[in-house]
């Protein structure tokens, strides 16, 4: 296998700790705790989790918006960590970000001609003639006609308002695209044509996506692998249909096992319990085993690390309860 | 469960006259719902559901205007009522309602317990007389419910937690106490708006399922709004398809999921996850409420329409039991 | 402009817009009304103390000067003052909100906290503070009252910048490696923009009434220049039976003001239609 265009190494992010002059202190947050992987130039990595797993820290660490506490981030073979924020954005302009709500992502005082103009000239190409060309080339992209640089934010549908979106990244020509929530507030019925949209370009602009979604469904039909994240940590990565075939981690069962189906079957349905703790209150060992039905004494003693249980599958928890979940009477089918 | 029909929505049309005109944002809405029974209302956003449960608690929204119906809720013509006697007599009361966003329902100041007793308050518990002095005596009786109430979603601590504030719970906690401030009125109908999209998928489910367990105990019926057929699916008995305020389609959840008799219906159950590996929408979009189509108002988004679709106005026809559809091309097939 | 249409719907801010339309042609070209310009600086002291009349329609001061023409030359004075004062402090406070409210630490901390001191001390005091260490004189009074509304304008800024900093666009740019200064210049400014300019009608007429106070207390104009306040100063010592001496310089004080606050409430009303009209 090539080298990974980008590669993450026991990245970790904390907030708050200490006040400064004129603040009170705030609490110690672990937003990021000693997250790893690799992403493969071409392909779809998806990263799902619940409200407050680090998603979104996780992407602005990413982008050089914020500075990592540990960890390195090496793109292309260059290290690009360690930087500050400023320094760190410059150089990975490689990787552009589409916003969860990317008509909100727009300044409603500009047209979005406006908006698209500024957004290269920010990134140096001050050559007016040469923005001109690339606005009509990726409005075309996205299948906007051209008269859509004289609109305004608010007149813009959902669906354009994520095309819009795509548009400006695209006309940065990024080699990796972090796509926060692509789906998020759309029906059903108009998220099939964006997601298909963001197929199309990767193939034509041959871009590297991270999806970044808690949308199960979305993640299964866009990525090749995926990442599952909890409180900071990823608990399982592999190939989506290693994930999804056979889920070994309790988390990612119970996620998968709760997304609601067409078919009602009360027995297959492993429900856990509670809400994920608060990121001030995180468990002591592994974070899940506050709400884990199989969590044994041990579990609150070490933080489980990613092991692997086959090629390209890894998982965050130790080999005796992997027996428990693997054992003869698998659930796996039944989910 | 028995037959007679809670509420009967019968033809009903609003409009709301808007700067750029008149909009008709639900046009003949059909739908019963029987005690006890809980009944979904699918549709897309802008397809009129909202409008209808804020029908249901008498709350028109500003400058609408009833163009025809009837809404029958134990006999009684909601629409009938002023709107004071609506506010006084059925909202809270009858009928119960569990708002979208656990978030925004709470005031951020008082503690749960303080916000809680305030609808008892008003809404007062069911075998009380209409005008109880609000005694202390009749606080501690709220107190004692609540805490019953409480305990019922399962909330841990439950003299504790009417003294907290509201951030101190996490969503589906607030989503919880909510559902049982509403349930101790006891209401015989519950309207829930999309209870479970702000909340995380492991949540979600929990809350599904609670509410089904307790509309079963406390035989209080259910109108689900939602977009998610796995929520009709996992959840109701019944279901009633909406599209840009016309209900399509309704019939039994499993007639409806499993044989869908509406090309809109079939296409929405067509793009979900589980029936499909490769990604299905619908082309075009839902049509605006100001100057729809003439006709069906699928009919420009729809495979297998005819120029007769962008004439005649389909109406519900029965194709089997309770199973209904308005659409032109089933009529000719069948 | 659909903005502008709205406005002249609403009748009070129509009034002060008219209002101030007048004052300020009367400011430009004060010989539409004031036939002999020359009349409102040179005393006959025959003539002192005339009431009202065809003559002299608001009669004359102690100096036999025509209180009508010496009015309408006021009214320049005012104008030139509110505006200059206003400006001076738009150009101190603006920026130093845009970075207090942009930027998070100590220098925002600290231009925060300088406000706050100087927000704390009534504005007049201080700035009759500041006026007596500078002297006499219409210009020490102009530089004592910038120096003291400029605190204002850092709030207002400071809190809206906050809002808008937290919206999806501002982080937006962020991630795309927009400058600083080109996201306050750019972004941040153009939508704290309305309620600056609220701010700055309402704090025009806040100036007048200030300026006036100053004269009034002889820290501000000196004679005899046709200033309102010190106006009502001189005229104060003839009450009762000279009223007109210091009430119609009064009148016209309170007018202008009037029309800057009808205005601002006006302007105040179309960026938030929810914030009733207060007074």
């Amino acid at each position: 296998m090539t080298a990974p265009l980008l590669q993450v190494r026991n990245l970790a992010k904390t907030f708050g700790g200490t006040g400064g002059f004129f603040s009170r202190a705030q609490p110690l947050v672990s937003a990021i705790d000693n997250v790893s992987f690799d992403l493969h130039d071409g392909e779809v990595l998806g990263i799902v989790g619940e409200s407050g797993c680090g998603k979104s820290t996780l992407a602005k660490l990413l982008l050089g918006l914020l500075r990592e506490n540990d960890g390195s981030i090496t793109l292309d073979g260059r290290q690009v960590s360690g930087l500050p924020p400023r320094e760190a954005r410059r150089l990975r302009s490689d990787v552009q970000y589409v916003h969860q709500d990317p008509g909100a992502a727009l300044d409603p005082w500009w047209r979005v001609g406006n908006t698209l103009h500024e957004t290269m000239r920010i990134h140096g190409i001050s050559d007016a003639k040469e923005r001109e060309t690339r606005i009509s080339e990726v409005l075309e992209a996205v299948g906007l006609s051209g008269d859509f640089v004289n609109r305004y934010p608010h007149e813009l549908s959902g669906g354009q308002q994520r095309r819009i979106g795509l548009a400006r990244t695209l006309a940065l020509r990024p080699r990796i695209i972090l796509l926060d929530e692509p789906t998020s507030g759309l029906d059903l019925s108009v998220q099939a044509t964006v997601l298909r949209l963001m197929n199309d370009l990767r193939e034509r602009y041959k871009l590297t996506y991270i999806l970044i979604s808690h949308d199960l469904s979305v993640v299964h039909r866009m990525c090749d692998r995926i990442a599952v994240m909890y409180l900071g940590r990823i608990v399982e990565l592999g190939e989506t249909e290693a994930v999804f075939g056979s889920p070994a981690h309790p988390y990612t069962k119970a996620l998968i096992g709760s997304a609601p189906k067409l078919v009602r079957d009360d027995t297959s349905v492993e429900l856990i319990q509670g809400d994920p703790p608060d990121a001030t209150n995180i468990p002591s060992g592994c974070a899940f085993r506050s709400r884990c039905p199989l969590a044994i004494d041990s579990c609150a003693a070490t933080k489980p690390e990613l092991e692997e249980i086959s090629a390209s599958h890894r998982i965050a928890c130790p080999p005796e309860l992997r027996r428990l979940t693997n054992g003869p009477a698998a659930s796996v089918s039944s989910l | 469960m028995t037959d007679t029909a809670l509420l009967e929505v019968r033809d009903l049309s609003l409009s709301v006259k808007t700067d750029a005109g008149v909009a008709r944002i639900l046009d003949h809405i059909d739908f019963s719902i029987r005690r006890g029974e809980i009944v979904g209302l699918v549709g897309e956003s802008g397809c009129g559901k909202s409008t209808v449960v804020r029908v249901l608690l008498g709350l028109l929204p500003k400058g609408a205007q009833i163009d025809s119906g009837r809404i029958l809720f134990k006999g009684v013509d909601l629409l009938t009522l002023r709107p004071k006697d609506v506010a006084r007599r059925i909202r809270g009361r009858s009928i119960g309602f569990i708002p979208q966003d656990p978030y925004q329902s709470f005031n951020p100041t008082f503690t749960v317990g303080k916000q809680m007793l305030e609808v008892l308050r008003w809404s007062g518990l069911p075998d009380e007389a209409p005008d109880t002095r609000w005694t202390r005596a009749v606080q501690a009786r709220h107190r004692a419910k609540l805490i019953e109430m409480l305990e019922a979603v399962n909330i841990a601590d439950p003299a504790g937690a009417l003294e907290r504030y509201p951030h101190q719970f996490s969503g589906g906690q607030r989503q919880r106490i909510l559902i049982a401030t509403v349930l101790a009125c006891q209401p015989d109908l519950l309207l829930a708006d999309e209870p479970t999209t702000a909340l995380d998928v492991t949540t979600q489910m929990q809350i599904l399922h609670l509410l089904r367990d307790l509309a079963l105990d406390f035989g209080v019926a259910v109108m689900m709004v939602t977009h998610d057929f796995g929520v009709v699916a996992q959840l109701c008995d019944r279901v009633s398809v909406m599209y840009a305020g016309q209900t399509v389609e309704t019939g039994t959840a499993h007639a409806v999921i499993h044989q869908p008799a509406h090309p809109y219906t079939e296409r929405l159950i067509a793009c979900h996850p589980d029936l499909s590996e490769t990604i299905v929408g619908i082309p075009g979009q839902v049509s605006s409420p100001i100057n729809p189509p003439m006709g069906c108002r699928f009919h420009p988004r729809c495979l297998i329409a005819t120029d007769a679709c962008a004439d005649q106005r389909p109406v519900l026809r029965t194709l089997e039991g309770a199973h209904r559809v308005a659409c032109l091309m089933r009529e000719a097939a069948s | 402009m659909l903005i502008f249409r709205k406005l002249l719907q609403d009748v009070p801010a129509v009034i002060g817009l008219l209002i101030l339309i007048f004052a300020t042609l009367i400011a430009i070209f004060p010989e539409l009304l004031v036939d002999n310009l020359v009349a409102a600086n040179r005393g006959n002291i025959l003539l002192r103390l005339q009431p009202p009349g065809v003559d002299h329609w608001f009669g004359t001061d102690d100096l036999g000067r025509d209180l009508f023409a010496r009015v309408v030359l006021g009214t320049r004075s005012a104008i030139i003052m509110a505006v200059v004062v206003v400006l001076a402090a738009m150009v101190i406070g603006v920026p130093l909100g845009l970075v207090a409210g942009y930027f998070d630490g100590v220098v925002s901390g600290f231009i925060m906290r300088v406000t706050d001191v100087v927000l704390a001390v009534p504005q007049l005091i201080l700035a009759i503070a500041i006026a007596q260490i500078l002297g006499k004189g219409q210009e020490s009074a102009m530089i004592a009252l910038a120096a003291t509304y400029w605190p204002f304008f850092t709030r207002t800024v400071y809190s809206e910048a906050r809002r808008v900093r937290s919206q999806l666009f501002i982080e937006a740019l962020e991630g795309l490696g927009a400058s600083r200064f080109r996201i306050m210049a750019f972004h941040i400014l153009p939508n704290v923009a309305a309620p600056v300019l609220i701010r700055a009608t309402v704090g025009m007429g806040f100036t007048i009434l200030t300026a006036a106070v100053l004269g009034f207390l002889g820290v501000g104009a000196t004679p005899p220049s046709p200033d309102w306040g010190l106006a009502i100063s001189e005229g104060r010592k003839y009450l009762p039976e000279f009223w007109w001496y210091a009430t119609f310089p009064g009148l016209a004080i309170l007018l202008l003001v009037l029309g800057f606050n009808l205005l601002g409430d006006g302007l105040r009303d179309l960026v938030d239609p929810k914030l009733r009209r207060s007074r």
